[in-house]
C-alpha cells in the first residue's frame, strides 16, 4: 500500500512537470512573428511580442488551465457522486442552463460580454437549483435516480428555450453570436476575465481537493454511506454546488466546452487509481494539459480561430472510443468505473 | 448484562396514510449477544434494521443507545457505534481490496482527513481476521461472491463497532461460503462483538444466535433467548406452515414439515 501510494505520488509529480512544460510551450506558441514557437530573446527585444505574450497569451493560457482543471474536477465529482461514469458537468441542467442564459442575454440585452457571463452563470446555477427542487418532489426511486431524471427534464426545457431564442434572434448579428458562444472558445479572454473567475476556481478547487478521499464514500449507496457515519445527502449537495459553481464560472468566459468533464476522469482513473485521493488531482492536471493543448491548437493551426469546443469534442470523442476499445481488448485491466 | 440498544414502543409507516409497517414494537439488545430478527417477507425486518441504524426515524417511540437517546449521537459517533453489512452492495469503481476496506475508517476521520498508517494497520488486521489478507492488492470488484461478503464484514469490522448489523448475511452464498461466514460470526462472538442480523434461514438463526425476535406484520410475536423462541410451534405460527425444529447436542436443524 505504501509503495503504491508512493508510486501514485511520483506519477502526480511527473504530471505536474508535464503541465509546467505545456504551459511554457503554450505561452511561447502562436502565429507572431510567424507560426510556431516565439524566440525568448525576441521577448526582450520586441515590445509588441512582449505585450502579445503577457497581455493576450498568458491570461488566455491561464484561463485554459482553469477551464480544463475545473471541468475535469467537476466531471470526476459528478461521476463519483452519481456512481456513473457517463455523467459530466453538463448534467443537472448546468450546461444547457448556461447556454440558455447566454442566448437570452445576447438577444434581449446589449451583447455586453460581462452580461452574457453573469446571465450564463446565473442560469447554470438555476439549472442545478431547479433539478434539485424537482428531485425533492419526485415520489419514487433513490435520491440519485431522482436527480438524474430531474436533470434530464431541466436540460430538455432549457434546450427548447434555446431553440425559441434562436428562432427570434436576428439572423445577421445575434444568431451567429449565440452559435459561436455554444461552440466554445477563449478568443476574447483577457486578464480581467481570467481574474474574475479566479476566486471561485481556487476556493472550489481547494474544497474539492480537501474532499478527495471522502468522494469514495459518497460514491456508495445512501444507506451504506450513512452507516459509515456520513451525512450523504448534505455532503453530496455541498460538492454538487461547488462543482456546479466552478463549471458555471469557467464556461461563463469560454462558452460550452464539451467532453472535458467526461473523458478526462476516465483517463485519470486509467492512469492512476479509482481512489479519489489520486483520481481527482490527476483529473485536474490532465484536464488542464488537455484544454491548454486544445486551445493552443485552436489559435495556431489555422489563420482563423477554430472553436475550442469543436476540438475538445473531436479529440475527446476519439479518445473515448480508443478507451472503450482498449477495455474490450485488455479485459480485466481497465481501471474505470463499473456501469451501474 | 448491560443493554446496548433499547427500542421502546416504536411505530413506522412509509406514508402518512399508509398502513403501519411496524406497530408498537419494543426490543432490546444486550452486550456480547447475537440477535436474530426472523420473519416472512414484508414483515418489517429491514425497516426495523434501518431504524436501529438511525437511517429511518420512527413516527413514535424512543430508541436508546447505551442508555442515551439515539438522536443525541452525531453521525460520526453513530458510525463508531454501529456498522452495517448490507445484503447486496456493488463495488462501483475499481478499488483494491485494501482501498475499499479503508472506507470503513470514515467515522474516525474528520471531513478533510485521509486514512494514515494506523488506519491501514487496522484494515490489515480485519483482512487477516476474515482471511483475505493475501488479496489486499486485488481489485475488490473481481472477488467471488463469498470473498465479497467476507470483504463487507471486514469493512464493517474496520469501523470497530459496538454493534455489528448484518442484513441477510448468507442469503446469496453457497453452502461452503455460508459456513465460512457462520464460523466468522461465531469467532466474533467469542471476541465479545454484539451482533444483530436479519435472516430467512431459521437454521442459521438457531446455529449462531443467543437471542431471537419473531416479527409478523410489523409486530413482535415472540422474543427472548433462542432456545425459548425458536420452537416448532412459534416458527409454524410465524410462517403459517408446519415447521419442525430438531435439536441435537451442538446442532439445531429447522425444516418445513409439509
Amino acid at each position: 500500500m505504501q509503495s503504491n501510494v508512493k508510486r501514485q505520488r511520483r506519477g502526480l509529480m511527473l504530471l505536474l512537470l508535464a503541465l509546467a512544460v505545456t504551459l511554457v510551450a503554450a505561452v511561447l506558441t502562436g502565429r507572431y512573428p510567424e507560426p510556431g514557437l516565439i524566440s525568448p530573446a525576441l521577448l526582450t527585444e520586441d515590445p509588441l511580442a512582449r505585450t502579445l505574450v503577457l497581455n493576450l497569451r498568458l491570461p488566455r493560457v491561464l484561463a485554459a488551465l482553469l477551464l480544463g482543471s475545473g471541468l475535469a474536477a467537476a466531471g470526476l465529482v459528478f461521476q463519483m457522486i452519481f456512481a456513473n461514469p457517463l455523467v459530466e458537468p453538463g448534467f443537472l441542467g448546468v450546461s444547457q442552463g448556461a447556454a440558455f442564459g447566454a442566448a437570452v442575454s445576447i438577444v434581449a440585452f446589449a451583447p455586453a460580454l460581462w452580461l452574457i457571463q453573469v446571465s450564463a452563470a446565473l442560469c447554470a446555477l438555476i439549472g442545478l437549483a431547479v433539478s434539485y427542487i424537482l428531485a425533492r418532489h419526485f415520489h419514487f426511486g433513490g435520491w440519485v435516480l431522482r436527480l438524474i431524471l430531474a436533470g434530464i427534464a431541466v436540460s430538455a426545457l432549457f434546450s427548447s428555450g434555446i431553440g425559441i431564442v434562436k428562432f427570434v434572434a436576428d439572423p445577421m448579428s445575434e444568431l451567429p453570436e449565440i452559435t459561436f458562444w455554444m461552440l466554445g472558445g477563449l478568443w476574447s479572454v483577457d486578464w480581467q476575465q481570467t481574474r474574475s473567475i479566479l476566486p471561485v476556481c481556487i476556493a472550489g478547487g481547494i474544497l474539492l481537493i480537501g474532499y478527495r478521499w471522502r468522494l469514495n464514500l459518497l460514491s456508495m449507496d445512501d444507506r451504506t454511506a450513512f452507516s459509515l457515519g456520513l451525512a450523504p445527502f448534505r455532503e453530496r449537495l455541498l460538492l454538487l454546488i461547488t462543482a456546479t459553481a466552478v463549471t458555471a464560472a469557467t464556461i461563463s468566459i469560454s462558452g460550452i466546452v464539451s467532453w472535458v468533464g467526461l473523458i478526462v476522469p476516465h483517463i485519470a482513473r486509467r492512469m492512476f487509481s479509482s481512489d479519489g485521493r489520486f483520481a481527482l488531482p490527476a483529473s485536474m492536471i490532465i484536464g488542464a494539459i488537455y484544454v491548454v493543448i486544445c486551445d493552443t491548437l485552436a489559435r495556431t493551426v489555422l489563420d482563423g480561430e477554430i472553436p475550442l469546443g469543436v476540438l475538445t469534442s473531436l479529440i475527446g470523442a476519439a479518445l473515448f472510443l480508443v478507451l472503450l476499445t482498449k477495455k474490450r481488448i485488455k479485459k480485466g485491466k481497465y481501471r474505470g468505473a463499473q456501469v451501474a | 448484562m448491560p443493554k446496548l440498544l433499547e427500542i421502546e414502543r416504536i411505530s413506522y409507516r412509509y406514508r402518512s396514510h399508509a398502513a403501519p409497517v411496524l406497530q408498537d414494537l419494543s426490543m432490546s439488545i444486550e452486550k456480547g449477544t447475537v440477535n436474530t430478527i426472523l420473519g416472512p417477507n414484508g414483515a418489517g425486518k429491514s425497516t426495523l434494521l434501518d431504524i436501529c441504524l438511525g437511517w429511518k426515524e420512527p413516527e413514535s417511540g424512543h430508541i436508546f443507545l447505551n442508555q442515551q437517546d439515539m438522536r443525541s449521537y452525531s453521525r460520526r459517533q453513530m458510525g463508531r457505534w454501529m456498522s452495517l453489512v448490507p445484503q447486496d452492495e456493488q463495488v462501483r469503481f475499481d478499488y483494491t481490496v485494501l482501498e475499499y476496506l479503508l472506507l470503513g475508517r470514515a467515522p474516525y476521520l474528520s471531513q478533510l482527513e485521509m486514512p494514515g498508517p494506523e488506519d491501514i494497520e487496522i484494515a490489515r488486521e480485519s483482512l487477516e481476521k476474515v482471511g483475505l489478507l493475501p488479496l489486499q492488492e486485488r481489485p475488490a470488484s473481481k472477488l467471488s461472491g463469498g470473498e465479497h461478503q467476507l470483504l463487507m464484514i471486514a469493512r464493517a469490522l474496520v469501523q470497530e463497532p459496538h454493534i455489528l448489523v448484518l442484513d441477510e448475511p448468507t442469503s446469496r452464498l453457497d453452502p461452503g461460503n455460508r459456513q465460512r461466514v457462520v464460523n466468522l460470526l461465531k469467532a466474533l462472538l467469542s471476541h465479545g462483538v454484539t451482533i444483530l442480523f436479519t435472516t430467512h434461514d431459521p437454521t442459521l438463526a438457531a446455529d449462531i444466535s443467543t437471542h431471537a425476535l419473531l416479527l409478523k406484520q410489523g409486530r413482535v410475536i415472540h422474543a427472548g433467548p433462542e432456545e425459548e423462541v425458536l420452537t416448532s410451534e412459534h416458527l409454524s405460527e410465524l410462517y403459517g406452515i408446519n415447521m419442525e425444529v430438531l435439536r441435537r447436542k451442538n446442532k439445531t436443524i429447522v425444516f418445513s414439515a409439509e
